[in-house]
């Protein structure tokens, strides 16, 4: 019973019934809501301009008392394109994430980029603030925070590049009242629907390690007296991850089990742990990111963590309990674990298992191979032509597209995925399931069944010319099911 | 992906589309004029613009709102005193419904607003955002800028004042 109800039955009947009485109003008229409507459209489009950008695909809306700012984010765009850095294609990970965590209606807010410290900016927080309101189901909620939270770390990025150190802090604080709300959101969840909340707790404390681990990149590109406040969205964001694992109970294995507790209990930006190994303040910027004690549970507790981000040449090739390679283009046959390598290729024939391996580019997986992976984050693509088996698991992430064509069996489930998960013409059985895509799931042509099941999918779910008809369920679908998907 | 830019102002027309069922709802019962009502809904989401493009950041755009429309709502009483409503003032029933029971509820409306219309603004906005709207403390306090205590013991005044006014 709500807070106001038990009030309520504190009243004298009596007087609930008046009260009650008072509450009731006739039907809005609804030609007068229309007009009263309509006179707020007008008011909109009185403040509000539409411009033409140099693509005419693209059309932008500042106000109209704001012309050099709306130029202002114009150039800024065409710069941050311009750019093609690696540490560019890192970032374009949180650029893509932009649409994983949303709801429906979340791409009018990607027309606002605007940045701390412009007067737009306001309206970008508020309009982000509104459209959390608008949102009663918490997980829902928590999910539009994480993403919040990583706008505001593409918002650093694009201060870093524009030279605009003074405003970081603010992303940096806005970027951890994201992470605190997301966390409020989940003890809501947690306390209404404790099986879900361990499954969304799961979800984004990976991507929460995600974010710390960008954040991590961006530091080292932060002047000295801004990199307190960065660090401090370092500690918030992995003091949420941990804390998220934590009240799991460390519960990787799938089962959904819960805390005992049965409730959240939410850290405090303020109180969260000082990670070690991080620059200090005087740091020079310059400086490779010190990740070697990142917190974080992707790596096992056997497993060393990365020593570094940065590539440097491979050590010893791929093999049966190294973890030890950092860096560089690699082939796995057998077990990789915890390291870090640029782009990762699974050869004809060859079986591979990757656990809590970061790769910064893509896997491909050749003609008959196998690959299992738990635990990686992929900045790129996963690509399989012809593999024999395709198993991404729990705890990954993705910042690009799955794509799985011409070969046998796959699973794809609990993970994050930024851009597509494709099965296409495959003849062995297939799965995707409780993954969040932020493009879209598309099924076709495959013929040894596809199961397909509690994903959150920002894109549309397809699923064409499969035989026999993808199975499965409980798809939250922000785009739209289509054909044999429709039901699902 | 959806890749069509949808501009900023469209997310502003949702916020209008979600709040301003609301907001209406608020203003009519203290107003009980549909015509008046509109106004203050139309009245509060154009400052509601202005503020936005002024820059104002909020951090509860619900309790914004409700706030602008309390105002419309006091203001326009401060202009234009309420006539005095007699709490036994009779009420006719519409005719179509049931004429007992729809006389009773429609007595009871306006005795009640009547009362509301006799209590601090504050008071009466706190009586509306718990029992009406079923707010939180926490939110009825962002709504009037206090602590959650000082909200709770204004409901308390406010309850007792209407419960007074009502058995005069």
């Amino acid at each position: 019973m709500s807070d106001a109800k038990n009030m309520r039955n504190e009243l004298n009947p009596r007087l609930q019934e008046m009260l009650a009485a008072y509450g009731t109003m006739p039907e809005r008229d609804p030609e007068s809501a229309r007009r009263t409507e309509a006179r707020f459209m007008a008011e909109l489009n009185k403040v509000f301009v539409e411009q033409a950008t140099s693509k005419p695909a693209a059309r932008r809306s500042t106000f109209l008392a704001l012309p050099s700012n709306f130029n202002r984010l114009k150039e800024s765009f065409l710069h941050a394109t311009a750019r093609r850095s690696a540490l560019f294609v890192i970032t374009a990970l949180i650029a893509l994430g932009v649409f994983l965590f949303s709801g429906v209606g979340i791409t009018a807010y990607a027309a606002s980029s605007s940045l701390p410290g412009d007067p737009l900016y306001p309206l970008k927080t508020t309009i982000e603030t509104a459209r959390a309101d608008l949102t009663a189901d918490p997980a829902t909620r928590a999910r539009l925070y994480v993403y919040f939270g990583g706008r505001r770390l593409s918002e650093i990025q694009s201060l870093l590049g524009e030279g605009r150190y003074e405003d970081i802090p603010q992303a940096a604080a806005e970027f951890e009242k994201d992470i605190q709300k997301a966390l409020s959101a989940i003890e809501s969840l947690s306390q209404a629907d404790p099986t879900q909340a361990v499954a969304l707790n799961r979800q984004i404390a990976a991507v929460l390690r995600s974010y710390s681990y960008l954040l991590t990149h961006l530091l080292a590109r932060t002047p000295g007296d801004i990199q307190p406040a960065v660090q401090s969205a370092i500690n918030a964001s992995q003091s949420a991850a941990n804390f998220l694992d934590a009240t799991n109970g460390n519960d990787d294995d799938g089962s959904g089990t819960d805390n005992s507790n049965g409730g959240t209990h939410l850290p405090h930006a303020s109180n969260t742990p000082q990670a070690t190994g991080t620059p200090g303040p005087s740091s020079d910027a310059s400086e490779a990111p010190q990740i070697t004690e990142t917190p974080v549970p992707l790596f096992t507790a056997t497993e060393p963590p990365p020593a570094t981000v940065a590539p440097i040449p491979s050590a010893t090739p791929a093999g049966n309990g190294g973890p030890v390679i950092q860096g560089g283009d690699e082939t796995c046959q057998g077990f990789l674990g915890a390291v870090t390598v640029e782009n990762l290729e699974v050869p004809q024939g060859a079986s591979c298992t990757l656990d809590g391996t970061r790769v910064q580019g893509n896997i491909f997986v050749r003609n008959g191979a196998s690959l299992t992976a738990q635990r990686v984050t992929v900045i790129g693509n996963i690509q399989a032509e012809g593999a024999l088996l395709v198993e991404v698991l729990a705890g990954s992430t993705v910042g690009g597209s799955v794509q799985l064509k011409q070969g046998g069996s796959a699973r794809v489930e609990n993970v994050v995925v930024n851009g597509d998960i494709q099965f296409e013409s495959n003849n062995g059985v297939l799965s995707a399931a409780s993954n969040q895509a932020g493009g879209n799931i598309q099924v076709f042509q495959n013929v040894g069944g596809v199961t397909i099941a509690s994903n959150f999918v920002i894109g549309n779910l397809q699923c064409k010319e499969n035989s026999p008809a993808p199975g499965g369920g409980n798809n939250t679908v922000q785009g739209s099911k289509e054909d044999q998907c429709a039901g699902l | 992906m959806n890749s069509s830019p949808i501009i900023d102002k469209q997310a502003l027309a949702e916020i209008y589309e979600r709040y301003s069922p609301a907001i209406f709802r608020y203003a009519y019962r203290l107003l009980d004029d549909n015509d008046l009502a509109e106004e203050c809904v139309a009245d509060t989401f154009y400052r509601f613009l202005i503020a936005t493009r002024g820059g104002t950041t909020f951090e509860n755009l619900r309790a914004y709102l409700y706030r602008i429309a309390h105002n419309w709502i006091t203001d326009h009483y401060r202009r234009q005193p309420p006539l005095n409503i007699s709490l036994e003032d009779e009420v006719h029933a519409d005719p179509d419904g049931n004429p007992s029971n729809l006389l009773v509820r429609e007595q009871d409306r306006q005795r009640v607003r009547a009362a509301l219309l006799r209590l601090s603004p504050e008071q009466r906005q706190v009586i509306e955002l718990r029992y009406l709207e079923d707010w939180s403390h926490y939110d009825v306090a962002t709504v009037l800028g206090k602590t959650v205590e000082a909200t709770r013991a204004l409901q308390y005044r406010a309850v007792e004042a209407l419960r007074q006014i009502l058995d005069e």
